[in-house]
Order: C-alpha cells, then sequence, then structure tokens
C-alpha cells in the first residue's frame, strides 16, 4: 500500500470508529495532518538517542505550532476584555463567568483545550459581594457542569487557595457533589495562611472523591518571580506565560551507555545526556518561536495576556527507579529504589546531578535563559519504565514511609513534581490522619500532595481523572472525555483497577491516541 | 572486706513482633503501631496468632527461611538462641507456620533508644503512637522507659500515647503506664465468665477490673467488642455489656468489630463470620439503650 493509501485507511479509521464522539473525531483527523508534517529533523546523535529510546518526543511534532502549555493571565483579561473575543471587562457574577466560558475555549495546547483555568477564587471573589449562597451555588454548579460538558479533558486544571474566599469554600463542595472528571483541581495550600478548617475542607474532598491535588504553595511559589499555576497532570509553570513543549529523557534505557558504576553515570552520561536534551529542546522551541509565528500572531500575546519572556521548557525524566535499581544490580547490591535507604539516596544523587545541569544549560527563548526539570508521569506506552522519580507501581510501601521515601527527590524539580499516595478506604473514618499526612509531608519538603482512595469512583491516573463508569461506557460507545480513552487503556493494559495503590502513567499523544 | 558491686544488669529490651509506621484504624490521625510480642490470652480468634507465643529457641523455624535471615546461635551446653537478621528478612512471613508456639521468629528486640530513632524518622508525619500487640502491658517496664525517652525527644514528644490492651495487667500496674499515655483501647471479649473462656482461655474478671479502673482514671479512649456471631451476641451478653457501659464513669465509645476470618489460624475457622446483617442489628439495639457508638466500619 503506498503512503497515502495508508493516510486514507488512516483516515476512514477514525471517521468509522464507534468508540469515538464527532469532535474526537475531528481532533484525531488534525492530529493526523499534523503527524505528517514534513520532516524538520534534529542533529543525528539526537535522532539516535530518539531511536534508542532514550529521548522520548511525547509525540509532539518537530515543527509545533503551539506551545505544549499556556497559561494566560485570566486576571488581566478580566480588567481589560478581550479585543479578539469582542468582550468588555466582567462587571458582575454572571459576565465574569461568562467572560471564562468563552476566553476558555479559544485557549491552545497539546491537548487542544486550556490546561489551565486560572486561579478561579481569586478571580471570581471580587464579583460575589451581594451573591447569596444558594445563588452562588447554583452559578458555580453550572459554570463546573459547563467546563466538563465543553472542555472534556481532564487535563483541563483549576487551582484554588491558599487563601480561604467563599468561592473557594463552594467550589469544593461543588466538585465533591458533582464528582466530576473534569476539571483537574489543586488546591495551593500555605500553612498560616489557609485556615485549618479550609485544609480539613480540602481532606475531606480528596476522600470522598480523590481531589483536589494540594500543592505546598510557598516552596513552589518560591521558585517563580511572577507567580504561578498548576497545570494538565501537576505541572509548575509561570502565569502570564506556560512551557514551549516538554521533552522527557528515559532515565532506564540511558543506564545502556554506563559502564555500571555510578561514578561512570554522574560524570559522563549526566552531561552526555543533558546536552542532547537541550539539542532537542533548541530544535523544536526555536520553530515555534521562530517560524510558526504563534507568539506574534496569536491574540493571547497580542493582547497581553501570555508572554514570551514568560516561557519557559520543562526537561522531563522518567524511570528513575529502574535506572537506580540497575545500578544496583550491576553494584551486586539487593536493594531497590524507594524501598531501601541506600537505593534511594543512589537515586537522590542522580537527581541533584541532573539538577545541576539545568541550573548550567542555557536554553534560547526562557525565562531567566534556563530550563525547568519535570519529573514526568509517563505515557501508556511505558510497558517497563515507572513515571518520572516514582516507587514502581505495586511495590509502593504504606503511605508513610512513602512520603518519606519521595519527599527529599522534591526540592529539585521546579517544573512539577508528584507522587500518588495510595490509601486505604479505612481513613474515611479518620480524616485527621490524611491532614496530618498533608501537613507533615510539606513539613519534609513534598511541593505536591496528591492521593486515591482505591474505592472512589473516580480514579486517579497520574495526575488526572477518570470515572471508572466511563471507562466501561467507553467500551461499548462514544464517551465523551478525551482522557477517558487513555484511562481505558490503562485498565487493560495495565489492569488499573484490579490493584489498589497502582497507578499509570500517562499524558496526551496525539498520534497514537485514536484507535 | 571488698565489697564489691555488682554488675548492673542491663535492661530488658523490647520485643517486637512489628512495626507498622502508618495506621489509621489504630487510633486517632495518623499514627505508627508498634506491635510487641507475646500474649497472655490465647484466643482462637485471633486474626495476628503469631504474636502470642514467645520463643524459646527450639529452632524448629530456621530451615524455613528462604533468605537466609534466621539462625540458631549455639553457647555453652544446650544453650541456643534464635537470631533474626533484620537486613536480610524480607518479613515475608514464611517462617510463621513453623513456629510450634504461636510465636514470630522474625520478631526483634529493641533497645529503648532504637525504638525512639525508629519512631522518631517518622514523627513529623504522625499523630502519635500505639502500643499494641500481642499485649503490650506484659513488656510494661520497657513502656514505661520507652514513653519516659519519647518525652524526653525533642521530635517525638508532642506524640499522642494509647495502649491497645486486654485489660488482664493487674490494678498496682496500672498508675505507672497511665500517668505516660493518653489513653487505654480495651478489648472486652464476653461478659459471661465461661464465654469469655471460650474465647480467649482466661477468666474476664480482671478485664472488667482494669475496665473500671481506667474509666475512673478518665483514661479509657475506647470500649471494643470483637463480635462473634452466635457465641458472645446472645440477648444475655447484651444486657449484660449495656449494663458495665452505663455502670462506668466517664464511658467513652464502644467500637464494634466484626469476627472475620482474614489472619485467624485453624482453630478460629470453626467459628463462623459474623455477618454484616448481624453487626447492623446490634449497632441499633445498642444505640437504643443510650450506648454512644463509633461508626460501623463498613466497605
Amino acid at each position: 500500500m503506498s503512503q497515502i493509501e495508508q493516510l486514507q485507511q488512516a483516515v476512514l479509521g477514525h471517521i468509522t470508529n464507534p468508540n469515538l464522539t464527532l469532535p474526537q473525531k475531528q481532533l484525531a483527523l488534525a492530529q493526523l495532518a499534523e503527524s505528517l508534517l514534513p520532516r524538520n529533523p534534529y542533529g543525528e546523535e539526537v535522532e539516535q538517542a530518539f531511536e534508542r529510546g532514550i529521548l522520548h518526543d511525547m509525540f509532539e511534532s518537530q515543527s509545533p505550532f503551539k506551545p505544549r502549555y499556556v497559561l494566560p493571565d485570566y486576571a488581566k483579561a478580566m480588567a481589560q476584555g478581550s479585543e479578539f473575543l469582542e468582550l468588555a471587562p466582567p462587571q458582575d457574577l454572571d459576565e465574569a463567568l461568562n467572560f471564562l466560558s468563552i476566553l476558555y475555549l479559544n485557549v491552545p495546547s497539546v491537548t487542544g483545550y486550556p490546561v489551565f483555568l486560572g486561579h478561579l477564587d481569586q478571580l471570581l471573589e471580587p464579583f460575589v459581594e451581594g451573591v447569596s449562597d444558594s445563588a452562588l451555588e447554583k452559578a458555580l454548579t453550572l459554570f463546573w457542569q459547563r467546563l466538563d460538558r465543553t472542555l472534556p479533558d481532564s487535563f483541563v486544571h483549576a487551582n484554588l487557595g491558599p487563601q480561604d474566599s467563599r468561592v473557594g469554600r463552594m467550589i469544593l463542595k461543588v466538585d465533591a457533589k458533582l464528582a466530576q472528571s473534569v476539571p483537574n483541581l489543586t488546591f495551593r495550600y500555605q500553612e498560616g495562611v489557609t485556615p485549618d478548617d479550609l485544609l480539613r475542607r480540602v481532606t475531606d474532598n480528596i476522600i470522598a472523591c480523590n481531589k483536589p491535588h494540594v500543592a505546598n504553595h510557598e516552596a513552589i511559589d518560591a521558585e517563580f518571580d511572577q507567580g504561578y499555576g498548576v497545570v494538565s497532570c501537576y505541572n509548575a509553570l509561570p502565569l502570564g506565560g506556560g512551557s514551549h513543549t516538554l521533552l522527557r529523557l528515559n532515565l532506564m534505557r540511558s543506564f545502556e551507555l554506563c559502564d555500571g558504576s555510578e561514578q561512570d553515570y554522574i560524570d559522563n552520561v549526566v552531561p552526555h545526556c543533558s546536552e542532547l536534551m537541550a539539542s532537542a529542546l533548541t530544535h523544536r522551541i526555536r520553530f515555534l518561536v521562530e517560524e510558526s509565528g504563534f507568539f506574534d500572531h496569536h491574540f493571547l500575546c497580542k493582547e497581553g495576556l501570555v508572554s514570551l519572556d514568560r516561557f519557559t521548557a520543562m526537561f522531563g525524566i522518567y524511570g528513575l527507579a529502574e535506572l537506580v535499581n540497575q545500578l544496583m544490580d550491576a553494584q551486586g547490591m539487593p536493594g531497590r529504589y524507594g524501598l531501601d535507604r541506600e537505593a534511594t539516596a543512589l537515586g537522590e544523587r542522580i537527581v541533584a546531578a541532573y539538577r545541576r545541569q539545568v541550573d548550567h544549560l542555557e536554553m534560547i527563548h526562557c525565562e531567566g535563559g534556563l530550563m525547568r526539570l519535570h519529573s514526568q508521569s509517563g505515557i501508556s506506552c511505558d510497558k517497563e519504565e515507572t513515571a518520572g522519580t516514582r516507587i514502581p507501581v505495586g511495590s509502593e510501601p504504606d503511605p508513610l514511609s512513602h512520603i518519606l521515601a519521595c519527599a527529599p527527590m522534591h526540592q529539585y524539580f521546579d517544573g512539577g513534581i508528584s507522587d500518588i499516595f495510595g490509601l486505604d478506604p479505612t481513613i474515611r473514618h479518620n480524616p485527621g490522619a490524611l491532614e496530618r499526612l498533608v501537613s507533615g509531608g510539606f513539613g519534609m519538603g513534598l511541593k505536591m500532595f496528591t492521593a486515591n482512595l482505591s474505592d472512589n469512583d473516580l480514579v486517579r491516573v497520574t495526575g488526572y481523572m477518570v470515572k471508572r463508569s466511563d471507562i466501561d461506557k467507553f467500551r461499548h460507545q462514544a464517551e465523551r472525555h478525551n482522557s477517558t480513552c487513555l484511562g481505558a487503556e490503562a485498565v487493560d493494559v495495565v489492569k488499573i483497577l484490579e490493584r489498589q495503590a497502582r497507578v499509570v502513567s500517562q499524558e496526551q499523544h496525539p498520534v497514537s491516541l485514536w484507535k | 572486706m571488698e565489697i564489691r558491686t555488682l554488675t548492673p544488669v542491663a535492661p530488658r529490651p523490647g520485643v517486637v513482633s512489628r512495626i507498622l509506621p502508618f495506621s489509621c484504624v489504630d487510633g486517632p490521625g495518623s499514627r505508627l503501631v508498634v506491635f510487641f510480642q507475646g500474649c497472655n490470652m490465647d484466643c482462637p480468634g485471633c486474626h495476628n496468632p503469631q504474636t502470642i507465643g514467645q520463643c524459646n529457641h527450639c529452632g524448629d523455624c530456621i530451615e524455613h527461611c528462604p533468605n537466609d535471615a534466621l539462625s540458631l546461635d549455639r553457647g555453652s551446653g544446650q544453650r541456643k538462641r534464635r537470631l533474626c537478621d533484620e537486613s536480610q528478612c524480607q518479613s515475608c512471613d514464611l517462617c510463621l507456620p513453623h513456629c510450634p508456639r504461636s510465636g514470630n521468629p522474625n520478631a526483634v528486640s529493641f533497645g529503648v533508644a532504637s525504638l525512639v530513632e525508629r519512631i522518631a524518622r517518622h514523627a513529623p508525619l504522625l499523630d502519635g503512637v500505639t502500643f499494641s500487640g500481642g499485649e503490650a502491658t506484659l513488656q510494661r517496664q520497657f513502656l514505661v522507659r520507652l514513653c519516659d525517652a519519647l518525652d524526653r525527644e525533642a521530635c517525638t514528644t508532642h506524640l499522642g500515647r494509647l495502649i491497645d490492651s486486654n485489660g488482664l495487667l493487674a490494678a498496682g500496674h496500672w498508675p505507672a503506664l497511665l500517668e505516660r499515655v493518653d489513653g487505654v483501647m480495651l478489648d472486652i471479649k464476653g461478659m459471661d465468665s465461661a464465654i469469655h473462656k471460650r474465647l480467649t482461655g482466661r477468666d474476664n474478671q480482671q478485664v472488667l477490673a482494669s475496665a473500671r479502673l481506667l474509666a475512673q482514671a478518665g483514661k479509657l479512649a475506647e470500649l471494643r467488642w470483637l463480635v462473634v456471631e452466635g457465641v458472645n451476641d446472645g440477648d444475655d451478653e447484651l444486657t449484660a455489656l449495656i449494663e458495665l457501659y452505663h455502670s462506668l464513669p466517664n464511658p467513652p465509645a464502644l467500637r464494634l468489630n466484626r469476627y472475620q476470618h482474614h489472619g485467624v489460624g485453624e482453630r478460629g475457622q470453626s467459628m463462623a463470620e459474623t455477618t454484616s446483617e448481624r453487626m447492623e442489628a446490634l449497632y441499633r439495639q445498642l444505640s437504643e439503650a443510650g450506648v454512644t457508638l463509633l461508626p460501623l466500619v463498613r466497605l
């Protein structure tokens, strides 16, 4: 079959796929077209690294025409209105919700849906004076439904906190009541700013529906000059900017490049792989910024809601556990990453070495001229590699030991990191225990706290959610949410629902998404 | 005549069956639980029977360890000592069935300092520690020294402390413990002494006396009743339990636990698991009789 015939078959496959809704079919076609871009190859060494599986391109093309993640300054938009969208600055709650709903439909990202919805409590609180509790609840309930039905992708992510607010409390109430997989939600917590009873509400929500994530606001904010948002799974990125792209380094595979000793790995492999990463990132970012014209023409840029000088790029790593375990094996040592102190300490030394690289490698068109280190949560094709710097699936210890093992890694990552702590449902009767884990964990340097109770209908897959009931529906008919098909794949490939604390590493991969 | 001072005997270590770094079911908040080895009851329905027996170094378990963690150290004469190498032990528990005394070959001896260190490591993530087992009060002298050491250490002094007990400790020994812990969670296995003996191998006089003593001292944190349907849930038992409850000063909440076979040895398999319907019915009956109950764990 010629290439054009192959392409035609692929198109036919998508448009007749009974498991896809119409918007999903159209998205699939667009992504298919994108995958057919003329080759814009990386340098030879980098191409080889991709082929060997040492670098992974997250299925992003070599010629990206939109940034991977965009974080518009929604507050600014609401203050000045939008010329492109022909919207005046909102004056009351209805107008504010209407404004945001419309704006969201026009924010690009790798998934086609906005990965950041803003610090909703801060955005909306100015508009709720004189609005009764019941009216506020109704307005936010309708808003929440609108988000789920118009942006059906659970990488869509809203933030709350750290301060207290009527809107924040009401959103928590609505989110637990509706238990939708969209939007993903993070509460940014800060001791001394967030009242104790609000933390209790947050942990009650986690127990009810495995949402929200809790972010260590003080620790993360310190790494950003002008504010940050938690987006997509759990990436922390500059407000009013975003990330051009994400490229990830397969640490498990990188072991092949060393002689089996820690010394050789740190002295030689770390700098070598970092250079490969930098070269590939430069290639992509250059096309996006200098050729695609995104930053010159897109209305978000023209209206000052995002600006190039607040963009960064993510240097992602994954498979740390497997790298460490291979190094331990090579030394004849039995310790395993995350479970034994020696092995975990080795993991930390490796991460620190990559941190030093990222601190010094210059990157074009990035804030401060530097990239951000990101603990990448994996993709459904990762059969052998554990996500990011996590402990291998199925061998996680009790939540407390899990936190103790993983907390030391968090300090090195300024582009987002998260571990998912599996909780036994008995914690429902003892919510104080969860509060203690959150506040104690943050005290130990944890940047994000994400939990998953095994018996909730909403199941955490990496950093986003799917509903078990939606997965069954997907099998038999089209299901609205794009992210559900990933969840279904996870159920089949890794039997996510059959193992309690099992989490699957996934992220959107445009081309192979629709089967 | 020269008086020689005797070499002071080193204080006895604590023998611990297992440490659970995180539990949300052994008291309020996030807790670390120390399961002490050895019990003075012998319940057929015990769900961790390997905590009952004390090792007598017979050595029957040694060959059954797949990780070479167990060894028999031979001294002079007939002296033998079972040793478990913690660094080799994988906690697979394959040795457990081979102990003829329902003991735990991978139990570990702790000095106070090393147990405090173990607790300190987890302290920022804990609200408290619970001493369980086995029967923790059998090692009361160790417990006293342990609590004092936890108080002295800056990072552990804030941790709450609870004891999980079967109540067989004599009255005179409670005060030293009570001034060092926040409370005691007490199991009532049966009100009628024959039923109690069937379920535990011991009489319940001392248990009931402990319940009263602890309640009087305001240190009865929780009363627990393991419901074994058809054995200890008859009308007479219920009436007696309600009477006991109402006779206690400062009565705590009552926790109803459902008898299940998980972890139970052969002897316990012959008693049927309690049904959830029975639990719901008892919960209602007790509530109506004015007993304050903790929510039933419905999973």
